[in-house]
């Protein structure tokens, strides 16, 4: 309830606060990929939500867990039951700032954003580069990022070690359009 | 005896094979947890003390409500309901084999949806939707 709470917090303050220009993403992408000799496992999150005050560059990513979804059904088994932890962890989080964001640049801007993610309880600082499409009224923001499975005490069985990669690879991709008030 | 530890053996491939490759759910064949409308989930859903410890998380739920928006990515609809304010609504992701009745529907128009409720963010997400 608590996590509920300071989500709404945040985009009150984001969206109410501060009489900037805030935008909406309903259904971003998320993707991760782990790759391993052994075994490649994917899956794909098409819920992601997101806000972004255009004036001041705070954006906030919230990510159901669960809403991952993997090609086989044991795999999404074992990663919400055995590796995060989802009914104890539903969800992860990033707060952060895009530096420099130029909401009047049109086109394709690449920037730095710096923030916390949140993830199994455990916060981490983290910097990544994006690419952010403007086209005016919407804009897409795009990028990557490595999760180390050490940094957020996800715990791998022995035996299924060669199975996960140490660094797992995670793409979105956010599409914003006015938050509607 | 060979014969019964082959058999033995290949049963036990075929099992195991079946476990992990088993299809994903389909909704049809799950139990329906309760029957809500948009504003009964959302209430519901506050009055917890916990709502990530919701009974209806993982649950099979139905919604009654009207649709602000459908959206389609890579071939899968969504299906957008009106919340109970402007601000919180509730996504439902189709399933693939409801296409054909999807593009019959209209925005505006008032719709039961059974799904997989998953939590909640901003908006309610439910997966693996169906039309009732």
């Amino acid at each position: 309830m608590e996590r509920i709470l300071l989500f709404f917090l945040l985009i009150s303050s984001v969206c109410f606060g501060q009489n900037g220009e805030q935008y909406f993403a309903r259904q971003g992408q998320m993707t991760f990929f782990s790759y391993t000799s052994v075994e490649n496992i994917k899956a794909q999150n098409d819920q992601v939500q997101s806000v972004v005050d255009t004036n001041t560059g705070e954006i906030i990513v919230s990510i159901l867990i669960k809403a991952f979804k993997f090609e086989k059904s044991l795999m999404e088994e074992h990663f919400n039951e055995s590796y995060m932890e989802s009914d104890l962890f539903p969800k992860a989080t990033f707060q952060g700032n895009i530096i420099d964001f130029d909401p009047s640049t049109l086109g394709i801007q690449t920037r730095i954003i710096k923030g916390d993610f949140t993830l199994r309880g455990v916060t981490k600082p983290v910097d990544f580069k994006v690419n952010i499409n403007n086209l005016g009224d919407t804009f897409s923001l795009e990028g990557d990022i490595e999760v180390l499975v050490k940094d957020y005490n996800i715990k791998i069985p022995a035996l299924l070690s060669p199975n996960i990669a140490n660094a797992i690879q995670v793409k979105f991709n956010l599409e914003y359009k006015p938050y509607e008030k | 005896m060979a014969l019964s530890v082959a058999i033995l053996l290949f049963a036990g491939f075929i099992l195991l094979g079946s476990y992990i490759f088993k299809d994903k759910t389909d909704i049809r064949t799950v139990r329906t947890q309760a029957s809500l409308t948009t504003h009964e989930l959302f209430t519901q859903l506050q009055a917890k003390n916990d709502v990530e410890y919701s009974p209806y998380i993982e649950k099979a739920i139905e919604v009654k409500g009207v649709i602000k928006e459908i959206t389609v990515r890579d071939g899968v609809y969504s299906i957008i309901l009106d919340g109970d304010n402007r601000e919180r609504h509730i996504l439902c992701e189709m399933q693939r084999d409801q296409n054909n009745d999807i593009v019959t529907l209209a925005v505006g128009e008032e719709v039961v949806i059974k799904g997989i409720l998953k939590g909640l963010l901003l908006d309610a997400i439910l997966l693996n939707c169906i039309l009732v």
